[in-house]
Order: C-alpha cells, then structure tokens, then sequence
C-alpha cells in the first residue's frame, strides 16, 4: 500500500476497515483547505472550475491547492501507516 | 517532474481511497478523534491561560470574564451553547454570506448553517446533552426557538438522539412542509427531493415519541414507526409491523366505506389461518371493552383461548398485556393518561382455537353472524396459497394471491363477531 503511485490498490485493501481508518485520520491531519479541496473534487467530482468559483479563486490556484493537498494527504497518510506498523 | 501516468494512478487511487472511507464511521475512529479534540481543546485552554497572564490582565477583569464564560455556558438561552464536532471529511459553518471550515470542532449559534458535503459527517453536541448527527450532503440551520432549540433541515439528512427536554421546552426539526418535534427520543428525519419539483419529509423513530406535524395535521409517531410528510398534506404513518399496519389499512377503509353507505363502521378483523386447526386474529378494540377492577387492572375475557395475546395503540406503541387462557389483563399503571376509555387499539391474537371451524384437517369454515343491516365490518381472511373457495358471500372487495397465501377481503354486515365475552 505504501507505492501508491505505481499499481492500482486492489479493492480487498480498499474495503479494509483499517485503510478506512487511514484515510479518515490522514483527512483529519490535513489543513482544512486542503481537506476541503480533496473533498471536492474527489468525493463531489467537482469540476477546477467550479472548485475555484467555489472558494472565490482562480483555476490556476486550486491546481495548484490540489497539488499541494494531494502531497500533504500522501505525506500524511503514509506517516499514520508507518506509525501504524511500528506500534 | 513526474511522468503524468504516475500522477494518473496516485490520483485515482487517493479518489478510490477517499470514496472508500467516506462510508459510516466506527467506534474506534470516533474515539480517537474524540480524545484529539479534547487534547486540542486543552491546549487552546492552556496557550489562553498564559496568555492572560503574561498580559496581566487585573484578577477583577479575569474574574469577571470567567464568571461571564460560566453564564453564557450555563444559561440555557445563551446562544453559543452548542458545538459542531467533525467527524470526518469537509464540513462548513455557513452564516449569511461567508462560510467557515470547521477543523475539529466550532462553536455554533443561532442564525448559522451547518453545511456537509459528500463524504462528512459532523455532530452538534447541544448544551442540554441532545446530539444531532448531520449526515453527508446536509444542510442543517439552527434557528431561533422560543419554546426550544429549532432546527430547520433544508437539505439532506439528520439523526437525532434528543436529550430529555425541561418543562415546556421542545426540541423541533422543520423540513419545506412539516414540523417534528419531540421529547427524549432517537429518530431521524430525511428530506427526499422528487424529480418533479416535490419534497417529501420522511421520518424514523427507533425509541420514544415524536409528533410530526404538516399540512394543518398532526401524528404521533412512536417507536418502530416511520412518518411521511408531503409539502401541504397531512402527515401519514407506517408500523414496522406489518400486520398493525394492514389493521389500520382496515380501520380506515372501513370508516370511509360506511361513511360512503351510510351505515355504522364496525371493527375489522383479519383472520389468518395457522397450523392445527387454529386462527391468528387481529381486531380493534376500546379499553372501554374492558372491565376495570378496583385495583385499577383491566382485563378482558376471551370466547376462545389464545396462546398469545398482544395489545398496540394506534400509534404502534404496545401496551403491556398478561394473558392466561382466555383471560387477558392490562395493568393500571401500564396505561398512561393519554390512553382514554375511547382510544381505539389494536388486539393480536395467536393460536385462537374455535373461530374458525376446520373439518377433515383441511377444509376451514367460517360461518359469519348476520342481521345488522345498519353496521358494515371489514373481514380479511388469509390463507395458504393453494386455498380453494367453495363459497363465499358477500363477493369479495379485495382479493390478493401470492404463491404462499391468498388474501380475500369482504364488507358484510356483522353483528355480534366480538372475540371477548
């Protein structure tokens, strides 16, 4: 689970209750733009467009609030496993 | 750079991760997320309290702004008494034109919209210990109650655990279209948005009492019940049982189908046939039909013996009956002072043997009273689905087949059919 980026993650490890956990903590640890900008588009499949008039700012910005919040989900998420494992 | 076919399957993965966990919480998460608000809360406490004392602040100011803090969160009308705790996901504090992210938990007042989105869920913990659960794709107002909190549901969905409310306050729930409002009791209320325009308020209750109120009408709600409301029409009610919801099918119709003939409406019965030869019946009955002792009991005599013998209000609430053979008992302390001599109940009786007459172990015979031309009484046989009719009259006003049971239904005039002496 930690190469996120290389394979798609089965759906037996998305349908874990711990990889649920994960997720809803590393959304907690994130800063709420972040959170809500993550919300947005992946949950409300909401358009840039529509994200940017939302939050009263340009495309550009939230492409790059997205970028932003999808590296401090990664960082977040792959901390809360790591410290997971360690406990 | 990364190569953009990287990028494509951690963004789809963290998508199918987020939708994954947006589903229900569980207890372990909320605990934990409970113990890092409370850590939180105590840090923000902790950073305010050196502050005000590195600033010096004169102990009379000090004494005076704890002694307002404890009356504004002691005094019930105050109006920042409730919180908004999130659960998870993105959920906003919306008041007049700006919105608020909420990061853990918010103060939340009067006036201010609670707003999730999909995937979050929030709680509002109120200050008389009610606790609301504002479910994902919500929008929840609090409003200004004068006879207790109000909050108005414009979008979405909320589950209620209302805390016992002081004298003379309520705690209400208004939806486009309908009122609810009640007194130590869980349920939820969801609003339903037709495609054509229409919304429809749908109410749950697991414990307690509601009263749901729309279009001029009012219902109680009580537990195992589900109350439907559309905007401008009065509110209607579902039993989770499916027999006491058949009964009052019954009651209804027959009221308006004597009102239609101009006749007298008697009790429906329902009678299903069970294994040796015996009947399960439903009926209405008054608790003017039974007797009262001095001890304050109500009891009842059966014409047969039942094995089993249930009494529910209409509203779906059972009332506590003891049965030994053919002699049923209320006690006195069991009926609450809404129950009038006149409310009308619903009797659910088990292995009645006697009612109907069941010959060669398979041909049943039920012969009805007759003579009052005056009363029209519905009676609904239910039989095993291979049944065959040899004769029946009056003709059948309903008749329903399944593989497992035939249902017939008739409107005769009955005299004299009470199963108690």
């Amino acid at each position: 689970m930690e190469k996120l980026d290389d394979a798609p993650l089965p759906e037996e490890i998305l349908a874990r209750q711990e990889t649920q956990l994960l997720v809803q903590e590393a959304m907690m640890e994130l800063p709420s733009r972040h959170r809500e900008a993550l919300v947005l588009k992946y949950l409300e499949n909401r358009r840039v467009s529509e994200i940017a008039g939302r939050l009263g700012q340009s495309e550009k910005a939230i492409e790059s609030l997205l970028t932003r919040a999808r590296q401090a989900f990664r960082q977040a998420f792959l901390k809360l496993l790591h410290t997971e494992k360690s406990e | 750079m990364k190569p953009e076919s990287h990028r494509d399957i951690f963004e789809e993965n963290l998508e199918r991760l987020l939708q994954a966990a947006a589903g229900e919480q569980n207890a372990q998460f909320q605990e934990r997320l409970v113990r890092a608000v409370r850590k939180e809360v105590g840090e923000q406490r902790r950073a305010v309290r050196r502050r005000l004392f590195l600033r010096g602040f004169p102990a009379a100011v000090a004494a005076a702004a704890v002694l307002a803090l404890t009356w504004v969160l002691l005094n019930p009308k105050s109006e920042s008494a409730d919180w908004l705790q999130l659960m998870y996901g993105a959920v906003e504090i919306v008041d007049g034109d700006s919105s608020k992210l909420v990061m853990t938990s918010e103060p939340v007042r009067t006036g201010q919209s609670v707003r999730t989105l999909s995937g979050s869920k929030a709680q509002i913990l109120m200050n008389d210990g009610s606790k609301l659960m504002v479910m994902p794709r919500t929008v929840l107002q609090i409003t200004d109650g004068r006879r207790g909190s109000t909050f108005k549901l414009q979008e979405g969905t909320v589950s209620i655990e209302a805390a016992k409310q002081r004298r003379g306050r309520v705690l209400a729930i208004e939806t486009p279209g309908a009122r609810i409002r009640t007194l130590g009791t869980v349920f939820e209320v969801r609003l339903v948005k037709r495609p054509d325009g229409t919304r429809q308020t749908r109410v749950g209750v697991t414990s307690g009492m509601v009263e749901l109120e729309s279009g001029g009408d009012k219902v109680l709600l009580g537990a195992q019940t589900e109350g439907y409301a559309e905007e401008g029409r009065s509110p209607q009610r579902h039993l989770a049982n499916a027999d006491l919801d058949e009964m009052l099918r019954l009651l209804h119709k027959n009221a308006e189908l004597a009102q239609q003939l101009g006749k007298k409406a008697g009790s429906p019965y329902l009678f299903e046939v069970q294994g040796a030869g015996t009947t399960a019946i439903w009926t209405a009955a008054r608790l003017s039909d039974f007797r009262q002792a001095e001890n304050g009991e109500y009891s009842l005599r059966l014409k047969s013996p039942a094995s089993q013998a249930r009494l529910f209000t209409l509203d779906g609430i059972e009332v506590p009956v003891r049965s030994q053979g053919r002699d049923l008992q209320i006690d006195g302390s069991a009926v609450s002072p809404a129950l009038s001599t006149d409310t009308r109940l619903i009797l659910e009786l088990r292995e009645v043997r006697g009612m109907l007459r069941v010959e060669n172990g398979e041909v049943v015979r039920f012969t009805r009273p007759t003579g009052a031309s005056d009363v029209i009484t519905l009676l609904q046989f239910r039989l095993p689905g291979q049944a065959s009719i040899e004769h029946i009259a009056p003709e059948p006003i309903e008749v329903n087949t399944t593989p497992n049971r035939m249902t017939i239904t008739v409107a005769a005039n009955v005299q004299g059919l009470e199963v108690w002496e």
